[in-house]
């Protein structure tokens, strides 16, 4: 197996530093290889984004106090990098998109000063080709004209792919993605899609996708980390994952999830709501809403290995496929 | 014989003034809503779905045709039919932070539409007010709190509540859980098939999201800029889809299932801006079909298989 | 330490308001009868001066304690008046404005612009040139002066309710436009307007106090602490108490009422919080 790219282990985020300060990741580990494609997929306020913020170490100064664990980049801890040296690692090694492409852009400088200060940093020579090369390369029509522009006179797909050809100009080892296309339509997400893919095998980076949606996940990733509260409860290979999953909170979800192709008269749900920071549950944080719930889940499950590379926290994880 | 429509578009169109020209939000559409049915609006932002539904609601006036309540001109009704429109529609919108007033009690919202028709008394209200919070899945102490103690899925619960008191015939449902997360998407929307069920309601789900479109309603209606382009059972445009930006939508709506097939016809292109729309077919310089007719004539929507369509390949033999 | 000012400001307000209510009742001596034996008495605990009045008394004799419990009554009942007046007018004309919108509202705002470009303390003047100064023309002058800080943010809020999914609600089922006002967009500008209010009760005192000050506020005898810091003027020197006591009246007050505003501020602003997602 090859070294991996990034490898989180044990990571904790509290809010505060406090060691019953109430903990918005608990205990998460999980790698990345380089060239792969990881989906971390969870509903709101499982700490998927947190996750993905950690990592940059852009965390509030409250959260990133409390935060514990290790995060190795290519053999560096970045937990206990000086500040000068992170700021080197991000926008460089690592680079980030958000879902808001407007917020991740300046309102008030052209696009073209914008790509130019990032391809700067990258150490790039003629700033105005490479500019115009970056456009060319994420699709964007007419380049040497929307380099111009400001972000404001674009369409949201267009920002959002000016936002990932600023990422890329440092040529990264690995983008974090954290919701990308959940602002787009339909239509205009597959298209961002189908560039990031291509991007991905050009630029032979790794990424790190966080998103809310099972569709985008089986579109763009190789393999995928299902969060609920704070903790990764099944991790494994997409097509595992979506043939065989085995917790239950990932079959729920995976149930629940309407398609075009047929039309039950219900949709199986998972009862009740995913805790909030600071209420969730003791043991497994889903046993309250299981179906498969013993008295046992109110201990922390150990993580079990049920497949290859396929891991799952579960006293009881399912065994039929779905 | 279908039953006489509930509330009826006719040829609506509307165009809003702005900097730059006349925006065409809404053309030519027309739609029925029977008692029984629903029907599913589908398109992108931008298509003017939202426009529609407001139309539909009297928040906003037509710049031509009409909406008609039990065959009478919205305008035209007298303040006995007006109360019986308000009553008998109810809207459900997509973001439930906004449709709840912050500083009402739970009882008072759900309780408006009752109240301000006239139609009950305090005590009747307050009764239908338990009956409603108990039908969506809150308990009757929930009236007595204020919006800020609920989480989204329940303050989403609330709202239907609220358009469920009047005893509706049909509920406008515009994104209603699009703001949700997956589970809670789910609950609401077995929740709303459910009362649907229960009180015989018709329903106009507006959605960007076909594959929800398909599990709530009998007939899709899709809008691209403006104008309906193709129309006909769910089942059938989730299946077969004559337009080809159906078929752009339906490719885009993305299976969770990485060995889905590849698609033969993916989505192009960016929506063109409404202030211009290109001449000929609206969605020409998308579409991978397009030919010089394309180009040059808007096609009309005319009836093909068990639905409709407006598009010149789908009629001249199909793709 | 915010706590801490906050509370402090908060009972010194308390001691204004429960001063201007039932102080006059207490205080020994009548706030406008003077005694020309008394002039110009010192404060009690310097030289010259007596228990009998602890603050002194001013040129006529009159005790400057029950002048200052006096004035005290008198500014709340500008105050009061004053933001009843503003506030009502400033409110209704800013929401109609908002709620309305097209002419009216363009009409609307330049008049507030106007309001806002009169120099208060000429209009003043110039009221009392053509009448005699009375409480009235005072009430009036600084209402003039204020409805249009009222009507500013009601606008603006209105305009911030008014695109809330419940106001679209309210109409879909069929309440008017007037108990759409009532019920849905006053309540939820409800709290800025209390900042407003809030903050202006410092301002009203300082104006009244300036105008007084100037002899075209409330008229004589009646103690406003202005008129009284002016009438202690010429005797800054030798009889300091007649202008530093209602001079530490309006300080403290104003100085409440600021801090209570900013944490009403603080506490509001952020208003209808919201966590989508």
């Amino acid at each position: 197996m090859t070294e991996p790219l990034l490898s989180i282990r044990d990571l904790t985020v509290r809010v505060g530093r406090a060691d019953t300060a109430p903990a918005i990741l608990d205990g998460v580990s999980l790698d990345v290889a380089p060239g792969e494609t990881l989906g971390l997929v969870g509903e709101s306020g499982s700490g998927k984004s947190t996750l993905g913020t950690a990592v940059l170490r852009l965390l509030p100064p409250l959260l990133d106090a409390g935060t514990t664990g290790r995060i190795v980049w290519r053999g560096r801890d970045l937990l206990g990098l000086p500040r000068r040296a992170m700021r080197r690692i991000r926008g460089g090694e690592v680079s980030m998109i958000l879902q808001d492409p407007m917020s991740s852009l300046n309102p008030v400088q052209t696009i073209g000063a914008q790509l130019r200060e990032a391809l700067r940093r990258g150490g790039r020579g003629d700033l105005h080709a490479a500019a115009v090369a970056a456009l060319v390369e994420v699709n964007i029509p007419s380049p040497a004209e929307r380099l111009r522009g400001y972000p404001h006179q674009m369409s949201g797909g267009m920002r959002q792919r000016v936002v990932s050809a600023i990422g890329l100009a440092q040529d990264p080892h690995l983008l974090i993605c954290d919701e990308p296309t959940t602002a787009l339509d339909a239509t205009i997400q597959y298209q961002f899609l189908e560039l990031l893919k291509t991007l991905r095998a050009s630029h032979g980076m790794a990424m790190l996708f966080i998103t809310h949606d099972f569709g985008v996940v089986s579109r763009i990733c190789d393999r995928v980390a299902v969060m609920y509260a704070g903790r990764i409860v099944e991790t494994g290979p997409v097509r595992e994952i979506f043939a065989r999953p085995r917790h239950p909170y990932t079959r729920a979800l995976l149930a629940s999830v309407p398609s075009t192709d047929h039309a039950p008269d219900r949709l199986p749900v998972i009862e009740g709501q995913p805790p909030t920071v600071g209420n969730r549950p003791a043991g497994c944080p889903f046993h309250p809403r299981c179906a498969h719930a013993t008295d046992r889940c109110r201990t922390v499950p150990p993580e079990t290995v049920v497949g290859p590379s396929h891991l799952v926290r579960c006293w009881h994880p399912q065994e039929t496929p779905l | 014989m279908t039953p006489a429509p509930i509330l009826e578009a006719r040829d609506l169109s509307r165009t809003f003034r702005v900097r730059g020209g006349n925006l065409h939000a809404l053309s030519e559409v027309s739609l029925s809503c029977s008692p029984g049915r629903s029907i599913g609006i589908v398109g992108e932002s931008g298509c003017g779905k939202t426009t529609l539904n407001r139309l539909l609601l009297q928040l906003d006036r037509p710049t031509s045709g009409e909406v008609l309540f039990r065959g009478v001109p919205l305008p035209r009704l007298d303040t006995a039919g007006r109360h019986a429109y308000r009553r008998a529609v109810q809207p459900v919108f997509q973001n439930p932070y906004s449709s709840l007033s912050p500083r009402m009690r739970v009882r008072n919202i759900i309780a408006e539409p009752l109240l301000a028709t006239g139609t009950a008394t305090r005590a009747e209200a307050w009764r239908r007010v338990d009956e409603v919070l108990e039908q969506v899945g809150l308990s009757a102490r929930a009236g007595d709190r204020v919006p800020s103690e609920f989480s989204g899925g329940q303050r989403q619960r609330i709202a239907i509540a609220r358009a469920l008191a009047s005893r509706p015939e049909l509920l406008l449902l515009d994104e209603p859980v699009s703001s949700q997360d997956i589970s809670i998407q789910a609950q609401i929307l077995n929740l709303l098939k459910d009362l649907r069920a229960e009180y015989g309601l018709a329903t106009l789900f507006v959605s960007h999201n076909l594959a929800t479109v398909r599990f709530m309603c009998d007939e899709v209606v899709v809008i691209y800029l403006g104008r309906i382009v193709e129309r006909g059972p769910a089942a059938r445009i989730c299946t077969a889809p004559q337009h080809p930006y159906t078929r752009a939508l339906l490719a885009a709506a993305l299976p969770a299932d990485p060995d889905a097939h590849a698609d033969t016809t993916p989505p192009m292109g960016e929506l063109p801006s409404p202030l211009s729309p290109p001449p000929g077919c609206p969605y020409n310089p998308r579409c991978p079909h397009a030919r010089d007719i394309c180009r040059a004539e808007r096609p009309a929507l005319a009836s093909r298989h068990d639905g409709l369509v407006a598009c010149h390949v789908a009629h001249e033999g199909g793709i | 330490m915010r706590n801490l000012s906050f509370n402090f400001a908060l009972g010194l307000l308390a001691l204004f308001v429960l001063t201007a209510l039932v102080g006059p009742y207490l205080v020994q001596h009548d706030p406008l009868q003077g005694s020309l034996r008394a002039r110009l008495d010192p404060p009690a605990w310097a030289e010259g001066g007596s228990a009998d009045h602890l603050l002194g008394t001013d040129r006529l004799g009159r005790d400057v304690l029950s002048r200052i419990v006096e004035g005290a009554r008198l500014s709340l009942a500008v105050c009061a008046v004053v933001i009843g007046v503003a506030g009502t007018v400033g409110t209704a004309i800013g929401t109609l404005s908002g709620y309305v919108g097209g002419w009216l509202d363009r009409i609307l705002m330049r008049l507030v612009d106007l309001a806002l470009s009169l120099p208060v303390i000429l209009l003043a003047l110039l009221l009392a040139a053509v009448s005699e100064p009375s409480f009235t023309n005072i009430i009036l002058v600084i209402s003039f002066v204020l409805w249009s800080q009222y009507a500013r943010m009601a606008r603006g809020e209105t305009l911030r309710v008014k695109n809330e999914d419940f106001v679209d609600l309210a109409r879909t089922s069929g309440l008017g436009h007037a108990r759409i006002i009532f019920r849905h967009i006053l309540p939820n500008i409800a709290p800025s307007l209390i900042v407003v209010a809030t903050l202006q009760v410092g301002v009203v005192i300082i104006l009244e106090s300036s105008l007084s000050f100037l002899g075209v506020g409330v008229p004589p005898p009646n103690p406003s602490w202005g008129a009284m810091v002016a009438d202690g003027r010429s005797y800054v020197v030798t009889a300091w108490w007649v202008s530093l006591f209602p001079g530490i009246a309006i300080l403290l007050v104003v100085m409440a009422v600021n801090i209570i505003g900013d944490a009403l501020t603080d506490r509001l602003n952020p208003g209808l919080r919201r966590n989508d997602g």
